[in-house]
């Protein structure tokens, strides 16, 4: 597979869209509530923004905003277990990404972030699972901006 | 939903792998001892719906919204 080979897809938002085939990303889970949907594709917004696209490659009605929680949150420790690990195939720490899922809203300071579900990512197989974790002292709603502005 | 009716130290199992036993009943509580693979996650019902229910929420996002969640983002400084 050549490193410039494309993917083309719909999306009822953006209308056709080309990635490459390295920024394909496969969760073989799904994910929570959207078990049946394996394949997403990772799109940058703009050069400067922390948020990304999960697109569904599956489905053009669905896709997601996420982002690097540690942006915000640098002590953001998701204690993921060994088992969910090993079943992303990841043994080091460099092969691991870990992104949150952002909530939109139209007034910025309500926009939230799931710390509790966080995706886990091996970035060298490009293959992801959302975790729950157990830890509580992460929700599924933390506001993004306000702990901005508080720090 | 399929429904069985167990007594403690009975256990139920799903597909080959899987094995739900009931070890004890306390008052108004069961506990269940749960045995899966490892690559198979085990999770509190409510807790699961907690995560289902704020992905859905977020996958029906006005990504219009994301525009000016940039731009706050941006004057913000990070």
């Amino acid at each position: 597979m050549s490193e410039s080979e494309k993917i083309v897809f719909e999306n009822v938002k953006f209308g056709q869209v080309t990635i490459d085939a390295s920024s394909v990303l496969t969760f073989p889970h799904g994910l929570p509530g959207f078990e049946r949907f394996r394949e997403f594709g990772l799109v940058e917004i703009e050069e400067e923004s922390p948020f990304l696209r999960l697109l569904s490659l599956e489905e053009p009605r669905l896709g997601f905003v996420i982002f690097n929680p540690m942006l915000v949150w640098p002590d953001y420790n998701p204690g993921i277990s060994q088992e969910d690990l090993q079943g992303l195939g990841i043994t080091r720490a460099d092969q691991i990404a870990v992104y949150c899922i952002v909530t939109l809203s139209k007034v910025p300071s309500e926009v939230t972030t799931n710390l509790k579900g966080p995706i886990c990512i091996n970035t060298e197989t490009m293959q992801g699972k959302q975790m729950i974790l157990v830890d509580d002292q992460y929700h599924t709603k933390h506001s993004i901006l306000a702990t901005q502005q508080e720090q | 939903m399929l429904v069985l009716t167990r007594k403690a130290g009975e256990s139920i199992v799903i597909g080959s792998e899987i094995r739900v036993t009931v070890l004890e009943l306390q008052g108004r509580q069961i506990r269940l001892g749960i045995e899966a693979p490892s690559t198979i996650s085990v999770h509190r019902g409510e807790v699961y719906e907690r995560i289902r229910e704020e992905n859905e929420r977020a996958a029906e996002g006005d990504h219009q919204a994301l525009k000016e969640l940039s731009q706050v983002w941006k004057t913000a400084g990070r």
